[in-house]
């Protein structure tokens, strides 16, 4: 059916005031990390680079981007390993309702309210003395990094022949030889795109961070929350854009190392 | 691993039986897989002739009975210490690997020399000739294609037995015509054993020197292509192998089967050749197919039948023509038919 010249403006124009309204108000950050007034005022009157020469200079800003990193990164590598392990496991179990409801556990964190995963966890911590330590906040955030994980290599596990592997077994291949050189690099797209989004689930995470914080260890979001609550200057808009620029390209080259997996199985 | 002989080896299957919790898939087959012949194991999808090849191959484990290979009993031996080499369905190619990666896979995990590797690669790929397409990726390559890859990947190694999975059903008419050739060439000149499994009838006389005939579980025959189609045991065996007319016996649970072309068609109440045993069924067409004529035939229980001849009387032309259909007890097979409901 052919779409007439009138309705497809009117379809245009709906699609470009629901983008703008979905991207604008992330987009607004980028200008305003660049104005020259020590207001957030929209639009900015002059432009200078000074609020990204400020945050770079203030050790409090580069200490949280510092722990913001290193936490992502730990949590990425963590919930990667565990989120493989966890995605074979149920590929393994002959159960198949046994792994149904394991695989539901596993997802819980993403449906549960964060709140309360908060409380919970800093109940926890108070007892176990974990509060504002580096591997409480690695614990912490690879419970809400390990559903990303398993979803996306249970899906590129989905997608990959179990049959290569009886393949490679016939050729003389042992089970773990046949892991690493047959299994693994069929499924690393999909453990590559599922570390990036446990990265970036860990890296713009706000409010566990804010149970589990301390005053020596603080991560980017948690320090933007608190910078904003006693004054509002733009070194919060550079520190803004840089999360969306490093979230951004991580989830666009996760996306497109899934979706190439996908196009793989089905060739 | 199995030394690189010029003979296949021979399986002796003793009573292997393969339960399900809800179904039996093998029930108690034994089978003697002689050294170096084409067995071809044929039947309907569900009548446990992948099952068989699944068990041969270990990737699945026995409920009961035992497996020899050349005498050494495999049951317990894992599927990779096994050196059988496996041809599927779906190629099972490396899609990460290219095509020589690929063929060269089972001998870099035998730890051969690098160089070695690549003679013997590059000799495959010149055998299936495929030289020059070593460094494509298998979804690069046809159908085809990528099954003689697979086929090269398969015997690269030397295998004394090949294990093939209805290795042609993924491809169309033509294709699969000209590899079934190539199979039966290969066949030839290595002089293994293969195990071949088809659904297909006209693939399993085409190239086998004998098929094992499944049906719901056993083997219902094992012969060449000509005992089977001569001389058939059982009634599936009969209509699962070429055509034919099978006429009840008036009494008793026997009938006839009778090929094509060992029956006889005459005008109603003519006289019947001595010693010759007669029917009365109903012509419903003739077609001439210029070798001679093709006779469509239903017998008084409403089942159909073939025969084939040079000419007939005139008489007998047309649509829907009473006549005497004939054989000699001595050109055809009786076998045991529980009448039909």
């Amino acid at each position: 059916m052919r779409t007439s010249l009138p309705t497809k403006i009117a379809l245009w124009a709906l699609a470009v005031v629901v983008s703008a309204w979905l991207v604008f108000p992330s987009i607004i950050v980028i200008p305003l990390s660049f104005t020259d007034k020590a207001s957030l005022v929209f639009p900015p009157s002059g432009w200078s680079p000074r609020w990204y020469e400020r945050f770079f200079s203030n050790p409090a800003w580069t200490m949280a981007l510092g722990n913001s990193l290193l936490i992502g990164l730990l949590v990425a590598v963590l919930a990667t390993i565990l989120g493989t392990l966890a995605a074979f496991s149920l590929r393994a179990l002959r159960n198949r309702s046994l792994a149904n409801a394991l695989k539901l556990g596993l997802l819980a964190p993403m449906i549960m309210p964060g709140i309360i995963i908060a409380i919970g966890l800093y109940a926890l911590f108070l007892k176990l003395g974990w509060v504002g330590t580096l591997h409480g906040f690695v614990f912490a955030h690879t419970v809400l990094a390990l559903p990303f994980t398993v979803i996306a290599i249970t899906v590129g596990l989905a997608g990959f022949d179990a049959q290569l592997e009886q393949a490679a077994l016939s050729l003389g291949a042992n089970p773990l030889s046949t892991f690493f050189w047959v299994t693994l690099p069929n499924v690393l797209p999909s453990m590559i795109s599922g570390a990036l989004f446990a990265f970036v689930t860990s890296f713009d995470e706000v409010l566990l961070s804010l149970f589990i914080k301390s005053p020596y260890l603080n991560t980017l979001p948690v320090l933007m929350y608190s910078s904003v609550t006693r004054n509002t200057d733009p070194t919060l808009a550079a520190a803004a854009t840089l999360i969306m620029v490093i979230t951004t390209v991580l989830v666009i080259t996760g996306l497109i190392l899934s979706g190439r997996k996908k196009h793989a199985s089905v060739l | 691993m199995p030394a690189s002989s010029n003979r296949g080896a021979e399986i002796y299957l003793d009573g292997v039986t393969k339960r399900y919790p809800t179904s039996l898939a093998l029930d108690d087959i034994t089978l003697h897989v002689r050294a170096g012949e084409f067995l071809t194991l044929l039947g309907p999808s569900g009548s446990g002739k992948t099952t068989l090849l699944n068990l041969i191959a270990g990737f699945i484990e026995l409920t009961a009975g035992s497996i020899h290979l050349d005498g050494r009993r495999i049951n317990d031996v894992p599927v990779h210490k096994r050196g059988l080499g496996i041809v599927f369905q779906h190629y099972a190619l490396f899609p990460h690997l290219t095509v020589s990666d690929n063929i060269a896979f089972p001998l870099t995990r035998r730890k051969m020399p690098k160089e070695q590797i690549r003679e013997l690669v590059n000799a495959e790929l010149a055998t299936a000739g495929l030289s020059g397409y070593g460094k494509r990726f298998p979804r690069e390559l046809s159908g085809g294609q990528q099954q003689r890859v697979a086929l090269a990947r398969a015997l690269v190694f030397k295998p004394e037995v090949l294990l093939l999975d209805e290795p042609l059903g993924a491809l169309d008419k033509n294709l699969r015509e000209r590899l079934q050739l190539e199979i039966r060439r290969i066949h030839r000149e290595v002089g293994r054993t293969f195990v071949f499994v088809t659904h297909d009838q006209e693939e399993a006389l085409t190239l086998s020197d004998r098929i094992a005939v499944f049906n719901e579980g056993r083997i219902e025959q094992v012969g060449t292509a000509q005992e089977l189609y001569e001389r058939p045991v059982s009634l599936f065996v009969a209509e699962f192998i070429g055509e034919s007319t099978v006429v009840p016996e008036t009494t008793g649970d026997m009938a006839w089967v009778i090929r094509p072309e060992k029956a006889k068609l005459l005008e109603p109440h003519s006289e019947v050749p001595g010693g010759c045993l007669t029917a009365d069924v109903m012509i419903q067409q003739s077609v001439y197919l210029g070798s001679g004529w093709k006779h469509e035939i239903v017998l008084p229980d409403n089942t159909t039948g073939v025969v084939r001849s040079d000419r007939i009387p005139d008489s007998l032309h047309g649509v829907n023509i009473p006549a005497q259909l004939t054989w000699h007890p001595s050109e055809v097979t009786r076998v045991s038919a529980p009448k039909r409901t």
